[in-house]
């Protein structure tokens, strides 16, 4: 029953959180700004709650986090980008959602350590 | 894409199916396998939707890619294999490859099936 009840929260969550990226990624321009933020403040998220709470809660990560962020929109995005010849925005776009994604997950460690020095 | 209310559901119950998807798979495989298998999957079909000449709708799109595989894909949880010890930096970077290859294949592929189905 609870796993039931997990798995209604997490397909809840993921619904709500991708329609939110659907609404973020109208922002675009250069790059597609709304769909980097999703991933990077998902990341950011993910990292808080794998980090700082007591028990990960799945309706957080695999429900808001798995559900705002994306690989595969992602993935089309930036191999359209080289498709279309723009190499140098496909390689910031792949930088920059991996990268800063990344550093984003990472930052509850950091933020941690300092805390303690 | 208009975001009507209509287009604003079918993201919903798209993202939803596939959020639960991913973590089904998550629940019942290693993690690393887990999001291997989701992220290329997910960007494989996106690049059927995108490359098909019959899934051009808005209602299509918005269900089964921004919605399912949007869903289904995840960048978080990529991101925070960072967080493991375990961390492998050559394989994280081969699944972000992966799924971008997953994505191009699924381009290139697609318009060659639909011309064997014509013929």
């Amino acid at each position: 029953m609870e796993g039931l009840i997990t798995a209604v929260g997490v397909a809840i969550f993921g619904g709500a959180a991708s329609v939110i990226r659907l609404g973020l990624s109208r922002w675009s321009g250069w790059l597609p700004w709304g769909i980097l933020f999703a991933n990077v403040s998902a990341s950011l998220l993910i990292g808080v709650e794998l980090v700082g709470a007591q028990q990960a809660s799945p309706l957080i990560v695999a429900g808001v986090c798995g559900g705002l962020s994306t690989l595969s929109t992602f993935a089309a995005q930036t191999v359209d980008l080289a498709r279309a010849g723009l190499w140098l925005r496909a390689l910031i776009n792949l930088v920059a959602n991996v990268g800063l994604s990344t550093a984003a997950a990472l930052t509850p460690l950091a933020f941690g350590a300092a805390l303690l020095n | 894409m208009k975001l009507t209310p209509k287009i604003i559901w079918l993201t919903f119950f798209g993202g939803a199916l596939g959020s639960l998807v991913r973590w089904l798979i998550g629940e019942s495989s290693e993690t690393v396998f887990a999001l291997w298998l989701v992220n290329i999957a997910g960007a494989f079909l996106v690049g059927v939707i995108n490359s098909s000449k019959s899934f051009q709708t808005d209602s299509v799109k918005a269900f089964f890619a921004t919605g399912f595989a949007g869903g289904l894909t995840t960048m978080s949880a990529v991101a925070a294999l960072a967080l493991m010890p375990s961390f492998d930096a050559i394989s994280f970077a081969a699944m972000i490859a992966a799924s971008l290859l997953a994505y191009w294949l699924a381009v290139k592929l697609t318009p060659l099936v639909g011309e064997k189905w014509k013929a």
